[in-house]
């Protein structure tokens, strides 16, 4: 608008303010009306007000970004012109380069004896922190000597205590550049040159974690020369951790460039030489086909997270394909790339790690192997690892078979559907779809491997026919594709299930617009296969814009509902169970408005909400909920079906939570007999309610069979997993800690170190599980009587969690507790106690006072304080204890009794007589009364008020009680256990003072045999034995017996 | 650099005066945002945006004396900063153009991020150029634009600022607008 005047300018305004306030449609005949005799003033408008409608978020944010950006590092010393400058022995010559590390300045060292061109890099962000760790590296980093690697010469800091290192300088271009003028085959081997210098740094235990074209220059002699070796790692903030400070340096510009950054380096996870493979898969991709695998919309750490992390990147053929517009020229290129090249860099740059090149040589190999015209391992391996992942988790066969048949009658029918157009005809096609999808979800297990990849393939076969089939049909395209992505989502192929979800959407969106009906199943189905994935963040907007469409238009009902129920799954996977609870409400009253109701949907939502209400912890509602789904479900499929044994197992999950531990107990096995049944021999479901059963069992103390079954369930796991995997380190866990309960600490020790160490491999240091771990095998030890390494591994359990759960966490609160009952072991009172009243402090604070982990805190507490005879102190604790019991627990639960026992063995000590034997009295009482008592627990309480009434000279009345508490142990845990032990020793007692002498040698010795052999976790009760046995032979007049057990 | 009481000086001893005589106090402010800015930036390292609103409020909560200064004082001085700023940011893209401009030769560590930059720096000169024609054709549009974008003020700021309404402040907004989107974006200017 060079040609406005003022004048003509305050006429526009005056115009433009008037259009504004008009509503668009109008504003053309305004503009004919006051205009028609001025076209330019005219087009002057138009441009303006077009400008308007696209403007609408230009300069919607103040400069705050480009202030950043430009404002940062800019005046400081490296941003300045330092040509001339000097650093150290270096004098800078002139800048020649700049990134977002820093700047790179081509110098001379010349300090008077020999003159050497160097490349000084000064690092442009904060250097607080790398001086020492530049030390320590710089050693390593100066002994890699190899010709494809420049040489790291000096390092240090700047005057200004900016960082800076000085490299062998390389006059060359970058290998991409390079590559531009060699055949395919000349840049594959260059490619090599760069993997034979990254695999001598790994063997030198060095990754590069930065590797890109600007990093690797190819010199004027056509070598390479890789650059800035381990200079990330150096330059990596320790205590940076979120995604931004990992992709962004101080300077607001990318610390990793984001096309060659891994999956795990922006989230953080541990770099291995697995992130250089990825980085070289890159790498060849943009040798080979130009282009980089990745667009990116925004240069966001949120956006390169996104894409990085969880799009697919292009087939590197596709990609020369799409680029290029002269088909006919690049094709033969595209066709080179298609098929081993492709696989061989997408293996390369898998988002797992693991799924990646073991090692750069293994990348390498392949690449000769197929310069050589030797089948490659990549294509081999895909097949078999995609094959294997199918058949492991589909045994479906003739299933599979049958319904690709289906599948693809299924298609004729739905095209002539969909050229009825008709409402009812698109009804048809909807049942078509239910139909062929839920045949696959209870497709027949158990064939031979062979034909389930035939089916696979024909599925792939029949995906891709689609595509290249149907273009001239796009709704039927999009439909189909729908169809398709369910069935995949059924067969657990969510990526391939995702990619058809995401093409159908997009299309359905095209050609419905976004407010369709179908648009909305689009958007829900998807967001089921993100949710199976664990996106759960996507899931919830895919399902929240489903639910708005639908809720906006007149949608039934049923759909409507069901996709409130698939929304609060994924509310629920997000932990936010209160929201997912009000929603699967919201769900059930809609389907029970239904006529008719449909029974299969609405026992899906039953059983949903009844798991979510089980989280609540509302258990009798959950269990009311799960029982009428149960009874739907049996009416619908008959008592054998993989939905019953579902609801079954929730409904026994629940019953356990409930301490129903018989009748869960039974639902478990019915369940697992249905899934034994069902899925054959072994199955993951299978798995999981042999662990659960396992656990009820071992609430129950039926410890051996829980050991049978656990050792089942982990051999399974074994065959269906693999050899390492999380679910079986906590198998493992679970088996250590049924076997210790039995009293087999050793092969608990060794199974827990398992544990421990897998979790640790597979984990990660730093996880809450390996915690759980170090704790669980510190318990074993403590048992064991290796206090010292306990308190070690309770220690280093405590300051995990408190690193990354916080300071404030349950489990930090579970950590204290643990150890301050080792120092208690220890001896170490003080500061047990300090411990614990930590533990009871942090979780009145995270729990609220009444809470049973608060009375179980007290009950701890007091139990210290019981042993320095602060009696007193520790009776008031038990009361507190007993109050929150009462209140939260009620009267006839273990816990308030168990406190009721506690209080009384507090009493006998302080001699309170009458006190001691009413709270022992009502306990006893108590535990006869309950039908659900352990046995073990009824136990204690009689062996302690049997040695009361042995204290009281009551021979008679406690004869019995210690009689049955023996007895008692002896049914439960059979002949060799601490508490059997501990019985003998109070029977002995009695026994000396009825002067029944050979039967107190009898359960004495015995008693003694197994504490001596006991580890000395139970050292007092063995010098309690010895004791006691020799009072009996003094009493016996057998003196020369009582020496043998002499303190 | 000139220190709180010299700066609530300047800023006081120029009510009433014409723009012209602003220079010194234009300078003094000029500085202290920038120092300002930096020292935000070198303390959060990861601070990849600058909030320049909470910038220029806290310029003036630190350079100026709240006890003597009056609400005309303190629109002023938000009239002054957001030109202030609106400088910094121009001049250091100059430079940035200038160095890259410089360039280099052998070996260039360019990456995706850095290219981001160098269009932001072109952005902002081309802004402020826009700018100038605008502010030839009313001027107030042009100070809207200062104020809002650069000085990070709100519609009520700005309007206070300009001792206009905010429904004329979201007007001229809107034209400017429409006029400096027209005048960067559209190819076939006419």
């Amino acid at each position: 608008m060079s040609t406005l005047t003022p004048e003509r300018w305050q006429e526009i305004e005056v115009l433009f303010n008037e259009l504004m306030d008009l509503d668009p449609p109008h504003r053309d005949a305004f503009l004919e009306a006051r205009c028609h005799d001025d076209p330019s003033l005219r087009a002057q408008l138009q441009r303006l007000l077009d400008a308007d409608a696209d403007a609408s978020a230009f300069l919607g944010e103040p400069a705050d970004a480009y202030a950043a950006q430009l404002l940062i590092n800019d005046d400081t010393p490296s941003e300045a012109n330092l040509e001339g400058r000097r650093i150290g022995p270096y004098r800078l010559e002139k800048e020649i380069g700049r990134g977002g590390m820093g700047t790179v300045y081509l110098a001379v060292r010349d300090d008077g004896q020999f003159q050497q061109k160097v490349a000084l890099k000064l690092i442009g962000v904060g250097a607080h922190h790398l001086r020492e760790r530049f030390l320590q590296e710089r050693q390593i980093l100066a002994r890699l000597q190899h010709e494809g690697i420049a040489r790291l010469l000096d390092g240090g800091l700047t005057e200004d205590a900016q960082p800076f290192f000085v490299m062998e300088y390389i006059e060359g271009k970058t290998v991409t550049a390079y590559a531009t003028s060699l055949s395919l085959d000349e840049r594959l081997r260059l490619f090599l040159q760069v993997c034979d210098a990254v695999q001598y740094a790994h063997r030198n235990l060095v990754v590069h974690r930065d590797l890109k074209p600007s990093n690797i220059l190819v010199a004027t002699n056509g070598k390479v020369k890789l650059l800035d070796f381990g200079i990330a790692k150096l330059l990596e903030d320790p205590v940076a951790s979120t995604i931004e400070t990992r992709l962004l340096t101080g300077t607001g510009q990318m610390l990793m460039t984001p096309s060659y950054a891994s999956p795990e380096q922006v989230l953080g996870e541990a770099i291995t030489t697995a992130t250089d493979v990825y980085a070289l898969g890159v790498l060849l991709f943009e040798m080979l086909t130009g282009e980089r695998p990745y667009h990116f919309d925004r240069i966001t750490p949120l956006e390169v997270a996104r894409v990085v992390c969880e799009e697919a990147p292009t087939r590197p053929s596709s990609m020369v394909r799409n680029h290029t517009d002269s088909t006919e020229k690049t094709h033969p290129l595209a066709k080179r790339l298609k098929g081993d090249l492709d696989t061989i860099i997408l293996k390369a740059m898998r988002k797992e790690p693991a799924r990646r090149y073991g090692s750069v040589e293994a990348f390498a190999e392949d690449i000769r192997r197929y310069l050589g015209g030797l089948p490659v391992q990549a294509r081999d391996d895909t097949l078999r690892y995609r094959s294997a992942k199918f058949i492991r988790r589909h045994r479906f066969g003739t299933g599979a078979a049958i319904l690709v048949i289906l599948l693809l009658v299924g298609f004729g029918i739905l095209m002539t559907v969909q050229q009825a157009q008709t409402a009812r005809e698109a009804q048809k096609a909807e049942s078509v779809k239910d139909f062929l999808v839920s045949v696959f979800s209870v497709s027949d297990p158990g064939e031979s491997l062979g034909e389930e990849v035939t089916a696979r393939q024909l599925l792939e076969a029949g995906a891709e026919r689609i595509e290249s089939e149907m273009q001239d049909q796009p709704a039927v395209q999009a439909e189909l594709m729908q169809v398709m992505g369910v069935v995949y989502k059924q067969l657990g192929l969510y990526d391939n299930a995702r990619s058809l979800l995401e093409q159908s959407l997009e299309a359905l969106v095209q050609h419905e617009g976004p407010q369709h009906p179908d648009v909305a199943v689009a958007h829900a189905e998807l967001g089921l296969v993100l949710q199976l994935q664990g996106h759960y963040d996507e899931a919830e907007q895919h399902l929240r814009t489903a639910l708005a469409i639908e809720q906006a238009s007149s949608t039934d009902d049923l759909s409507l509902a069901m996709t409130l129920n698939d929304l609060a799954l994924v509310l629920s996977s997000k932990g936010q169970f209160d929201t997912a609870e009000a929603l699967y409400r919201e769900a059930l009253t809609l389907q029970r408005s239904l006529s008719p109701i449909n029974e299969s949907k609405l026992s899906s939502t039953l059983n949903n909400l009844g798991v979510t209400l089980e989280r609540n912890r509302a258990f009798a509602e959950a269990e009311q909920v799960l029982r009428e789904a149960l009874t739907i479900r049996k009416s619908l499929h008959g008592d054998t079906h993989p939905d019953v044994a579902l609801t079954l197992d929730n409904l026994a999950s629940v019953l356990n939570r409930q301490g129903n531990y018989d009748e869960a107990e039974a639902q478990y096995r019915e369940a697992l007999a249905i899934s034994r049944t069902v899925y054959g021999e072994q199955h993951p479901n299978i798995s999981i309610t042999l662990d659960n059963l396992a656990t009820v069992l071992k609430r129950k103390g039926a410890y051996d069979e829980a050991a049978v079954l656990y050792r089942e369930a982990l051999t399974m796991d074994y065959e269906v997993l693999g050899e390492e995997h999380p679910i079986i380190a906590t198998s493992l866990s679970n088996l250590a800690w049924v076997l210790a309960l039995k009293g087999d600490y050793d092969e608990a020790e060794s199974l827990h170190r398992q544990a421990l160490a897998m979790d640790q491999k597979l984990l990660g240091e730093e996880h809450p599980d390996v915690a759980i771990d170090l704790r669980s095998l510190a318990w074993v030890l403590e048992r064991k009587g290796a206090y010292d390494e306990a308190e070690t591994l309770y220690r280093a359990s405590l300051e995990l969690n408190q690193r990354v759960l916080g300071e404030e966490h349950p489990r930090v609160s579970v950590n204290l507790s643990n150890l301050a009952s080792l120092l208690e072991r220890k001896g170490a009172y003080d500061e047990a106690e300090a411990l614990h009243r930590q533990a009871l402090a942090m979780d009145r604070k995270l729990l609220g006072n009444a809470h049973s982990d608060v009375a179980l805190d007290l009950t701890y507490l007091a139990s210290v304080l019981e042993k320095q005879g602060r009696l007193e102190e520790a009776k008031q604790l038990h009361l507190e204890a007993l109050g929150i019991e009462r209140e939260v627990l009620g009267e006839d639960h273990p816990f308030y009794i168990t406190s009721l026992h506690n209080l009384g063995r507090v009493a006998h000590q302080q001699g309170d007589v009458a006190e001691a034997e009413r709270l022992l009295q009502q306990a006893l009482a108590q535990w006869n009364a309950s039908p659900d008592t352990d046995p073990a627990d009824l136990a204690l309480t009689e062996q302690s008020l049997g040695s009361f009434y042995l204290d009281q000279g009551r021979l008679d009345t406690a004869e019995p009680l210690l009689e049955n508490a023996l007895a008692r142990y002896e049914e439960k845990y059979g002949t060799s256990h601490p508490s059997i032990a501990e019985a003998q020793l109070a029977l002995g007692l009695l026994r000396i003072h009825q002067q029944r002498f050979a039967d107190a040698e009898n359960v004495l010795l015995a008693s003694h045999t197994f504490f001596a052999a006991a580890p000395a976790w139970h050292a007092a009760s063995l010098s309690q034995s010895k004791e006691a046995l020799r009072d009996l032979y003094q009493q016996w007049g057998k003196p020369a017996q009582a020496l043998r057990f002499a303190p | 650099m000139p220190d709180q009481v010299e700066i609530t000086q300047m800023l006081l001893s120029l009510r009433g005066k014409p723009q012209t005589e602003h220079n010194a106090l234009f300078a003094a402010i000029y500085d202290h945002l920038s120092a300002i800015a930096h020292q935000q930036l070198n303390r959060r390292r990861s601070g990849q945006t600058l909030d320049t609103a909470a910038l220029v409020h806290e310029a003036y909560l630190k350079l100026i004396d709240q006890k003597q200064s009056e609400w005309q004082d303190r629109n002023h001085f938000f009239s002054v900063a957001a030109l202030a700023m609106r400088h910094i940011l121009v001049d250091h893209a100059r430079r940035r153009k200038a160095l890259k401009r410089g360039g280099n030769v052998e070996h260039t560590i360019l990456d995706e991020g850095v290219i981001d930059v160098e269009n932001r720096a072109s952005e902002i000169v081309a802004l402020d150029q826009a700018l100038h024609q605008l502010a030839g054709l009313n001027e107030r549009l042009s100070k809207v634009v200062e104020l809002r974008f650069f000085g990070g003020l709100s519609v009520e700021e700005t309007a206070g600022v300009l001792d206009v309404s905010a429904r004329t402040v979201k007007r001229d907004w809107r034209m400017a607008r429409a006029f400096l989107y027209s005048t960067l974006y559209d190819e076939g200017s006419t």
